[in-house]
């Protein structure tokens, strides 16, 4: 009884579109690199360094903590 | 911008390979500020709050994209601004051993791949539509193949070739489907057929599909885009309950994904301060400039509806 109750729960888990069945295989989480706020002398450095563009992003919408932390999260 | 080409693979992959990025908040609330960026940039660009720009190291204004750029638009600003500039465009010594090697080893199937994405990455389609055409004169069920599969119909989508998908898709299925599958190419075909219809205004067939890619293939990584795709389909249609259920999910279940800001932008679309190009150009007329506080009102409004679809289903 137990068994099949375990089976069936795990069936209704499984085939529920509501949540991935595994976040960490389906998560893409390709980015740019992206030197951060308070450190473009290294990213200048690093251009000059490997003879490549210095590509600069700047954002007049305001940053919050967590994306001047973190160019992949927070607000930016 | 975040949303748009940041969040796009052919940029992420282009900017990655070929520039050094950093970002600073010029003036507006919050954090992020960099005196030194202000001082490099200063006088140098039309719109000194917002911009995306490309200098030398040595401060040399050499390009900048439209203030909101979109991401297809900003991928052919980097390829023209990498041709005009081509001392900052030469191989890598690791680079240059790929393109050796595929010379020297046209039946290498691993080879011509390798160079292929090379040329793709770096918006050379021309080059990378015979690199992977040659893999697939080796063989058309490797690991490799399924890759060059995956090439030549992102190439079809960029051109908006969407006979050209259709007929990629097409040869992937004439596959025998033990072979579709152990190349885990179903996903791809899904979603590049999604493209295809979505490019046509055939919203409804391209919602179908995608919800049918959701429940089949749960664990591609290409999961966030069908969601964001279906989304998209079901604003078209008018269906923002549906458009916020799908937007809403990757924000939620999926919040480190590359596409997670583009849907969770998607999901605040009334309150964003500009136009967004994923949904035909809607722009808020309504709020003029924006916070990031009316945003997250906006996301928190649109995850209630999800949270209401969720329970629902």
């Amino acid at each position: 009884m137990r068994r099949s109750l375990f089976a069936a729960l795990a069936a209704v888990v499984l085939t529920s579109p509501a949540v991935a069945a595994d976040p960490a295989a389906c998560t893409d989480r390709s980015a740019i690199r992206w030197h951060l706020p308070g450190d473009f002398e290294s990213a200048q450095k690093a251009a000059d360094k490997e003879k490549r563009l210095l590509l600069v992003k700047g954002i007049a919408f305001g940053v919050d903590e967590v994306g001047a932390k973190d160019a992949t999260k927070g607000c930016w | 911008m975040r949303a748009g080409c940041f969040a796009e693979t052919r940029v992420i992959r282009l900017v990655n390979r070929r520039f050094i990025s950093f970002f600073y908040n010029t003036g507006g609330p919050g954090q992020g500020k960099d005196e030194k960026a202000a001082a490099f940039t200063k006088g140098k660009t039309k719109n000194r709050f917002a911009f995306y720009a490309a200098f030398d190291a040595a401060g040399e204004p050499l390009g900048v994209t439209d203030i909101y750029a979109n991401k297809d638009n900003t991928f052919d600003w980097l390829v023209e601004v990498l041709r005009n500039n081509p001392e900052f465009d030469q191989y890598t010594e690791a680079e240059e051993k790929v393109l050796a090697k595929a010379k020297a080893e046209p039946k290498d199937a691993a080879a011509q791949l390798a160079a292929g994405q090379l040329a793709e990455d770096l918006g050379k389609y021309k080059e990378a539509d015979g690199y992977y055409r040659a893999v697939l004169e080796v063989s058309r069920v490797t690991a490799e193949a399924g890759d060059a599969y995956r090439g030549l119909l992102r190439m079809a989508r960029y051109a908006r070739d969407w006979k050209g998908v259709r007929a990629v898709c097409g040869s992937v299925n004439e596959m025998k489907e033990g072979q579709m599958n152990k190349l885990n190419l179903a996903p791809d075909v899904a979603m590049e057929t999604a493209y295809a219809l979505l490019g046509e205004k055939k919203y409804d067939a391209a919602r179908k599909l995608l919800v049918r890619a959701i429940e089949t293939h749960p664990d591609s990584k290409r999961l966030s885009e069908f969601h964001f795709s279906a989304g998209v389909a079901s604003f078209f249609l008018k269906d923002k309950e549906q458009a916020y259920y799908h937007w809403c999910w990757v924000v939620e279940n999926l919040p480190d994904d590359r596409l997670a800001r583009r849907c969770f932008t998607a999901a605040a679309h009334e309150a964003m301060p500009y136009e967004n190009p994923e949904l035909g150009g809607y722009a808020a007329k309504h709020l003029p400039g924006g916070s990031i506080e009316l945003i997250n009102a906006q996301y928190k409004k649109a995850k209630a509806v999800y949270e209401k679809v969720k329970t629902a289903k």
